[in-house]
């Protein structure tokens, strides 16, 4: 520091070079760090651009008016399918559309009123989602289903 | 007015001549008529002449040597029963009688059976030497076997039936069920035997039937409240020993097939019917011994519940009770079956399914065969037994032209009997065993289809498998795959299903699967790929960022060295 | 001397309303032993800390404390929001390097008998500082909610509920409840997000107000004319504490990047893993749990801890030197060797 002190009055050239030089290091240094740290933050803070989580994290799926009794149909919530059907007996019900014989996507018989897997041709009960007949070994998982204002909203996660 | 003519000696001659032809030919036949007797018995069961006049058996002529050679069906043309005979046809039932008495035939033939004869075939163990009130074999039999006695005496006696009996349908056999009053006589004394006579005790204790009040007597006869032998076991109280072995499905039909009696307990009735049209009834009623019955898959005396997992027919146990017999070459010998089917059922996916992983949803050799009415099924019926399991498959080959073809390939042809596996992609191709090449070889007009196909298929595995490998590596990288393995379910569904629509052999059919499977895997690899290429320029920024950091300390070094010197 | 650039005049404008550079100046212009070693090792502490508040703070902004919502809120972390994976990380893995700078800080003051007269209290404050830590790992480990997570927490609890006497008090206490339910998240959030950190920086102010009070020891074994040899805090020792805060930067930045944070499925309260275990810095405890009856274990665990808590008060000898405290130093090898076996070991078991 004393150096500092004293190249400061006397002498041409150097010690002003030197003190600018560190106050450039010391500069850099700051700028680095700063933008280093904020640019993450910052990018963190703004809000991301996918998927709008509403309230508790639901799907908005269709609304009701298009999902008649006796329909389902298969929806994407959170990369996952699910499969909502509108029975007589129970309501509006999801499930899980991923049958768990080997996975593969299952899909709604209307004229026949069963969940059916296309692969080898494994049964599920609509309202309860049970096996009707075939080769799953167990029931569908069933989602949360709810309808707001004549949406139907479905539980991701 | 003609004048009357006067008779003629001419006229008388030939009038007398007339007589006297007349009184010949009634004569002769009068004759005849003495000549041949009448047939001075019932016939009620005696169709068969030639067993006592063959031989002048029991008193009745041996017929002269010029009948030699003629058959029974020849007799009744020239000889009928008297008159004042009982009528020649019979219904089968027979009127009743007092039960006891020994009513003779109503023209004193051979006395009738006054008991049931049920367990009873062998006549002489009883009547040879006249035990048990039996009366013992006059003299006049001596020499003749136990097979020649019903050929004469009938039973008389009332064969009660519950079911109204058809032709060649073997009826449920009634059993007497004794009042019981809760004592089992035949199991307290059988319990303190040993070996054989003990056995069956031990086995039925621990039997549905001994939970249920079926006791010794309700099957064998005798009576169960009399602790004597001579009492137990007579056969004045229904005894009939162990029973013969064909007669057993129609003596466990006598409740079992009875709907009234198994309605309570929600159990089918048909099991008799079945049998009987089963190779094994077929069979036994042609008095092979060596069939199954009743008895012999049942655990005999231990018969359990069918859901009991410790009964031979559980359907866990299926395959081993039929091995018992199916896989033994030299019972199986005579029938010219084969026998190993047990060994390639075992390694198969069915057998695999069922006996290694114990999963109940896999068939047993009773499933595709039957139970009670097992038969093989026809080579025509085959798709329809796979078929009640594997029924969308069935769908797809319906609609094949293999299915419309008259002896095209059905599921065995492909896929094997008993030694189902695992199929591949590799039927497709070659020209071995069980390949479309055995029917289709290369050059055909159908081998084209057969390289399309497959090569739909193929191409749609390999891209999947490659859209699996690239989200591994993604996940290697720590990256979250989530999303991407959602979307690979769907190709996963899509590529399942071609797999089970090209048994249509539509190409058509099968490429839009096999296309939707293949899009959507490239989607996923372009997915998958993003996310590493993420993954690197993460890396990449961090060698940029540690760089500046690093720059940041070489500027700090610089400045305390400043500082400090 | 004072030039009238901006930095400057903005300086001066500060310092007529809030006239803090006296107190700045007290707390910066102190001189410190010259050979003094400390490695750096509280400052990194502390450093790691700071990147902790910093990046949970960010984290707090999108987390969701229930059950249904956790591990969803992990996942749009990790995968949507911006850099979140980054942040994510580097909480992660500074979670890790704070326990590790914390107990090697521990290590060296001990080795160098820094605890002794007048420094016990800064000793006891920094043995609980040391307990904050480890109660910052366990209570932010179940936070997102997934299998791991809600496993390790339930043995973890479940040691807890094995100590006598109070152990079943203790587990509900911990739990919320007999189970780790949603009731356990949320009481966890609120001591890790709020009950902590209150009562670590309470503890550091007045660890680091007492260090600056007495400051720092001279290291053993160092002869009377270079103990009095001084250096300046600032910017001599700050600048070289700086250099080791970026060195602990770039170790993050790597460890971030090459590794980063996993998840494992979500909780499943019904299927239990194959393998459980807690984190890296709980092992040696499970471990011993496994081979040891628990009451030994326990009794050994709770005698270690006060001992290590009380040192100042039992090694009462004046001499700071080494070779005088011999049976301490052994005492402390056999101690880190066998933690660190049973570590080793709980991790590859």
């Amino acid at each position: 520091m004393s150096d500092l002190s004293n190249s400061q009055n006397g002498g041409p050239g150097q010690p002003i070079h030197r003190r600018t030089f560190i106050q450039a290091l010391v500069g850099f240094s700051v700028v680095a760090t700063l933008g280093g740290v904020l640019t993450p933050i910052l990018g963190y803070l703004w809000p991301p651009a996918r998927r709008s989580a509403t309230k508790g994290e639901r799907v908005a799926v269709g609304d009701e008016r298009d999902l008649p009794v006796g329909q389902g149909k298969i929806v994407s919530a959170g990369d996952k399918p699910v499969i909502v059907v509108h029975t007589a007996q129970g309501g509006v019900k999801a499930f899980s559309a991923i049958c768990t014989h080997l996975g593969c996507i299952v899909s709604w018989q209307q004229s026949r009123g069963f969940i059916q897997c296309p692969c080898h041709d494994g049964r599920f009960n609509p309202v309860t989602g049970t096996v009707i007949s075939g080769p799953p070994p167990s029931p569908l998982s069933p989602v949360s289903v709810s309808i707001e204002g004549g949406k139907i909203y479905v539980q991701v996660g | 007015m003609k004048e009357k003519k006067p008779m003629t000696q001419h006229h008388l001659w030939r009038m007398l001549a007339v007589a006297a032809v007349g009184v010949i030919v009634i004569l002769l036949t009068t004759a005849a008529r003495l000549a041949q007797p009448p047939i001075p018995h019932d016939l009620t069961g005696r169709q068969d002449c030639l067993a006592c006049h063959e031989q002048g058996v029991n008193g009745a002529p041996k017929f002269p040597a010029n009948h030699a050679g003629r058959t029974n069906d020849m007799c009744q043309g020239c000889h009928h029963p008297a008159a004042g005979a009982a009528p020649t046809s019979t219904p089968p039932v027979v009127p009743t009688a007092t039960a006891g008495a020994a009513p003779t035939s109503a023209t004193g033939g051979p006395p009738s059976i006054p008991h049931d004869v049920i367990g009873r075939d062998d006549c002489l163990v009883c009547h040879a030497t006249g035990q048990a009130g039996a009366p013992k074999v006059p003299d006049d039999h001596a020499g003749r076997t136990k097979d020649t006695c019903r050929t004469c005496h009938q039973p008389s006696v009332t064969q009660p039936t519950t079911v109204p009996p058809t032709p060649a349908v073997l009826p449920p056999t009634p059993i007497p069920h004794p009042a019981a009053g809760g004592k089992n006589s035949c199991a307290d004394c059988h319990r303190t035997l040993s070996g054989k006579l003990q056995q069956p005790v031990t086995d039925w204790e621990g039997s549905i039937h001994a939970a249920r009040n079926v006791g010794c007597a309700d099957c064998h006869g005798g009576d169960p409240t009399s602790a004597d032998p001579n009492g137990s076991m007579a056969s004045a109280a229904g005894y009939i020993g162990a029973p013969d072995k064909a007669s057993i499905p129609a003596l466990c039909g006598s409740c079992h097939a009875n709907v009234e009696m198994m309605r309570q307990y929600d159990l089918p009735t048909d099991q008799l019917s079945k049998y009987q049209e089963s190779k094994h009834g077929q069979l036994l009623a042609k008095g092979d011994r060596n069939v199954a019955t009743c008895f012999d898959c049942h655990d005999g005396h231990a018969t359990r519940q069918t859901n009991d997992p410790g009964t031979s027919v559980y359907p866990l146990n299926v395959p081993a009770l039929c091995a018992r017999c199916h896989a033994d070459a030299a019972l199986m010998k005579p029938y010219g079956i084969p026998t190993n089917q047990y060994d390639l059922f075992k390694s198969s996916v069915h057998g695999i399914a069922l006996l290694k992983n114990q999963d109940l949803r896999a068939p047993s050799c009773a499933t595709c065969h039957g139970t009670h009415g097992a038969t093989p099924p026809g080579f025509e019926e085959v798709a329809n037994v796979c078929g009640s399991c594997h029924s969308a498959t069935q769908d797809y080959f319906l609609k094949s032209k293999h299915a419309s073809v008259a002896d095209g390939p059905k599921c065995v042809t492909c896929h094997g009997r008993y030694d189902v596996g695992v199929p591949s992609d590799d039927m497709f191709t070659g020209n071995g065993q069980r390949q479309c090449g055995q029917c289709h070889p290369a050059g055909s007009p159908q081998a084209e289809t057969v390289k399309s196909l497959y090569t739909a298929i193929h191409q749609a595995a390999i891209t999947y498998d490659q859209a699996g490998k690239a989200i591994a590596q993604a996940a290697s990288l720590q990256m979250i795959v989530g999303p991407e393995e959602e979307q690979l379910q769907q190709a996963k569904t899509s590529l399942l299903t071609a797999r089970a629509a090209q048994h249509t052999g539509q190409l058509a059919d099968v490429s839009k699967l096999t296309g939707q499977a293949v899009s959507i895997s490239q989607q996923t690899i372009q997915a998958a790929e993003a996310k590493v290429a993420e993954s690197i320029f993460r890396r990449k920024a961090m060698v940029v960022a540690v760089v500046m950091i690093g720059l940041v300390i070489v500027a700090l070094v610089i400045v305390k060295r400043a500082l400090v010197a | 001397m004072q030039t009238n650039n901006w930095t400057n005049r903005v300086g001066q404008w500060f310092e007529e309303r809030a006239g803090v550079s006296e107190t700045v100046a007290a707390l910066l212009h102190v001189d410190i032993p010259k050979n003094a070693q400390t490695l750096y090792l509280g400052g990194l502490a502390l450093f790691f800390f700071g990147v902790q508040a910093a990046t949970g703070t960010l984290l707090s902004l999108y987390y969701r404390g229930s059950p249904e919502e956790a591990y969803d809120s992990i996942l749009r972390i990790m995968n949507e929001v911006r850099f979140g994976w980054l942040i994510r990380s580097v909480h992660a893995w500074s979670a890790n390097l704070m326990i590790i700078a914390v107990v090697l800080h521990l290590l060296r003051v001990f080795v160098q008998a820094a605890y002794k007269r007048p420094r016990e209290m800064t000793w006891l404050i920094g043995v609980l500082l040391l307990i904050s830590t480890l109660g910052f790992g366990f209570t932010g480990y179940l936070l997102p909610w997934d299998q791991r997570a809600f496993w390790a927490t339930t043995v973890g609890s479940e040691i807890a509920g094995s100590i006598p006497v109070i152990g079943q008090q203790l587990l509900e206490l911990l739990r919320g409840g007999t189970d780790v339910t949603g009731v356990t998240l949320t009481r966890f959030q609120g001591v890790h997000m709020l009950i902590l950190p209150l009562t670590l920086a309470g503890l550091l102010l007045l660890h680091l107000f007492l260090v600056h009070r007495q400051g720092l020891a001279v290291p053993p074994q160092t002869p009377p004319e270079k103990a009095k040899e001084k250096m300046p805090f600032w910017p001599n020792y700050l600048l070289d504490e700086l250099i080791a805060w970026y060195l602990g930067l770039a170790l993050l930045v790597i460890l971030a990047s090459l590794f980063p944070a996993g998840l494992e499925p979500k909780a499943s309260p019904l299927s239990t893993p194959a393998h459980i275990k807690p984190e890296w810095y709980f092992l040696s405890l499970y471990q011993a749990l496994k081979l040891a009856p628990r009451i030994i274990v326990l009794l050994a665990s709770f005698v270690g801890l006060s001992v290590v808590f009380f040192v100042p008060f039992i090694d009462r000898g004046p001499s700071r030197d080494p070779k005088q405290r011999l049976g301490w130093l052994i005492a402390a090898v056999v101690a880190v060797t066998v933690i660190a076996g049973l570590s080793v070991w709980g991790a590859i078991s």
